[in-house]
């Protein structure tokens, strides 16, 4: 029994002339981390504010754990889907442990919820993204790294049935990007539906259940990342040349750019 | 930025315990404004004025210069300055820069206007009440609208640019109406420049008084969403923060209180910016605290400011704004320098 909590039916998005999102569909259900990947300009971000109740779309509805996004209020919105967009205030002059557990606002009031689970939460939090030995610091005063962290720990405290990410691992080193999609991981095996833009494709061919492959607002491929990543498709989709072998002691298969155009 | 190992967050237990320490610092300051002035009065004629005045003792010589001059002006000076100390807090968190002031985005200066156009188009007899109930209103309008012309934009220096720009233009349309109108019962050119603290009367510290919590209430109803403003106003709404209630709330509210202010007291500069600027090495960030500590710093700013104003020059009284900005320009720049290099 799969519960389907985001739904993306046929929705666009143009900007004038420009068409940004074209006719697209998308679900993801609990359980599952679906990765949107493809070339810059391909309308990732796009889509993501689309699901995320940020940009209605032009045509097309968008449905999150039931209910018609454009319907809800924001405090309803927040506590179904937590969104981390790709352009966060810098400057925060907040401690991390208080950013962190901005992510309970829309918990506190709500059923059930006490301050010993707001408290509990953002120490998780903090603990899954590897930010608790900054959390006396101010953000402003962090590098671009664990401020990234510090925002994903925001999320996950938010402690939403659906999480929605932009390129939340594009400022981390490779043991944090790894450390970051494993606490995604670990949040749809709680029961999450988690949709992440991800740029590397090896990273998302890892830690994810679908890919949906964009380029100029379209999907030209939804599957697992042995379905998608085919050497024709991406060589054909990104205008470069790739091979595509097997990772040598993971399962997922593994994109190498041959440096050939 | 580099990164710094240095936490600037204060603990409760000071920021509580500074909260305290400035009200005793405004108590203090207020007592000694009390009896500076041209006519000085001593602590024994200050009491004795106070019982005569309560009835317990008749015939103090000084009790209505205490009673009817010097009392209200002290209570005007630290309205004056809790106003424009707590716009200043709100005012920047709402566009998250800390060097916006509710005296550079204009708020004064079209609150000065609506003050002028108040006093010249209403009849002699007309009470205090309602050029000061005006100036809040065009204060309230005019930071509700320099936001809305300027649209919903991730970037918060266009609103400020905005306000600015229309600022300048409403103070000339002020000093226009000044010359035009030449009227006595229209303050002077000096009162829509700098303030003035002289001549407030009981009734109008009334009609600013109640006009002044009811906007500062209004802003201060949302002091826990100011703080997540601050890591922008589109991550607030993913948040669940209501953005555009909160905002129109507290630019409304702060435009009602700045109002009220300069109603009472004509346009004083600077201690919006330097107000909150020292409740913020004090307290922190956190609204909770630093919108009440910005009240206190800029009360005690500008009761201290006045009795300077009074006391430098003997019998003449130099205008509030001049000695705020005298001493608020160059102690800012000097806590914005001193301050980057800590940073």
């Amino acid at each position: 029994m799969t519960t389907v909590l985001v739904s993306a039916r046929n929705v666009s998005a143009a900007v004038g002339a420009v068409v940004l999102v074209r006719d697209l569909s998308l679900t993801a259900e609990a359980g599952q981390v679906v990765s949107i990947v493809g070339p810059n300009g391909a309308g990732k971000s796009t889509l993501l504010e689309m699901l995320a109740g940020d940009r209605p779309p032009d045509s097309g509805t968008v449905t999150l754990a039931g209910q018609n996004v454009a319907d809800a209020a924001p405090l309803d919105r927040a506590r179904v889907r937590c969104f981390l967009g790709q352009h966060v205030a810098s400057e925060v002059p907040f401690s991390v442990r208080k950013v962190v557990a901005m992510g309970r606002y829309a918990q506190r009031g709500a059923p059930g919820n006490s301050a010993e689970q707001d408290t509990s939460a953002t120490a998780n939090a903090m603990a899954a993204t590897d930010v608790t030995h900054l959390a006396d610091r101010t953000v402003a005063s962090l590098s671009g790294g664990e401020e990234q962290r510090v925002h994903v720990a925001r999320m996950l405290a938010q402690n939403t049935p659906i999480i929605l990410l932009d390129e939340p691992t594009n400022a981390l080193d490779i043991s944090h990007q790894e450390l970051v999609m494993r606490s995604l991981r670990a949040a749809s095996a709680a029961g999450s539906a988690v949709v992440v833009v991800l740029h590397d494709l090896n990273l998302a061919a890892l830690f994810s259940d679908q890919l949906v492959l964009m380029t100029d607002g379209e999907a030209v491929s939804t599957g697992t990342p042995r379905a998608v990543l085919t050497v024709d498709r991406v060589s054909d989709v990104y205008g470069h040349e790739v091979q595509v072998i097997d990772h040598p002691f993971r399962d997922a298969p593994l994109v190498l750019p041959t440096g050939r155009d | 930025m580099t990164p710094s190992a240095k936490p600037d967050i204060r603990p409760a237990r000071y920021r509580g315990g500074w909260v305290g320490g400035l009200t005793g610092v405004l108590i203090v300051v207020s007592l000694i404004s009390l009896l500076v002035g041209e006519v000085p009065i001593s602590v024994a004629d200050a009491w004795r004025a106070t019982l005569s005045r309560l009835g317990i003792e008749t015939e103090a010589p000084f009790e209505a210069v205490f009673w009817s001059i010097r009392v209200p002006r002290v209570f005007a000076a630290v309205l004056v300055g809790a106003c424009l100390g707590a716009a200043g807090a709100t005012i920047q968190g709402v566009y998250r820069n800390p060097v916006a002031d509710p005296y550079l985005l204009g708020i004064s200066s079209a609150a000065g206007l609506g003050a002028a156009l108040a006093i010249s188009f209403t009849p002699a007899a007309t009470p205090a009440f309602v050029a000061i109930a005006i100036a809040a209103g065009a204060g309230a309008l005019f930071a509700l609208a320099t936001r809305s012309v300027s649209g919903a934009t991730v970037d918060p220096t266009r609103f400020i640019l905005v306000g600015v720009m229309l600022g300048i233009s409403l103070f000339a349309w002020t000093v226009i109406l000044v010359f035009v109108q030449d009227s006595p019962r229209l303050p002077t050119f000096t009162y829509f420049v700098f303030g003035s603290l002289g001549g407030v009367t009981w009734a109008a510290l009334w009609s600013a008084f109640v006009l002044a919590v009811a906007g500062l209430m209004l802003a201060m109803i949302f002091l826990r969403e100011l703080d997540l403003l601050a890591v922008g106003e589109r991550e607030a709404g993913h948040l669940g923060v209501p953005v555009a209630r909160v905002v129109s709330a507290v630019l409304v509210g702060t435009g009602i209180a700045v109002g009220a202010s300069v109603g009472l007291a004509g346009v004083i500069g600077f201690v919006g910016l330097l107000g909150p600027f020292v409740a913020r090495m004090l307290v922190g960030p956190s609204h909770r605290y630093l919108v009440p500590a910005a009240a206190l710093t800029g009360a005690i700013f500008v009761v201290a400011a006045d009795i300077l104003a009074r006391w430098l020059a003997g019998s003449v009284e130099i205008p509030i704004g001049i000695v705020t900005a005298a001493i608020g320009g160059p102690l800012l720049a000097w806590l914005l320098t001193r301050r980057r290099r800590v940073a």
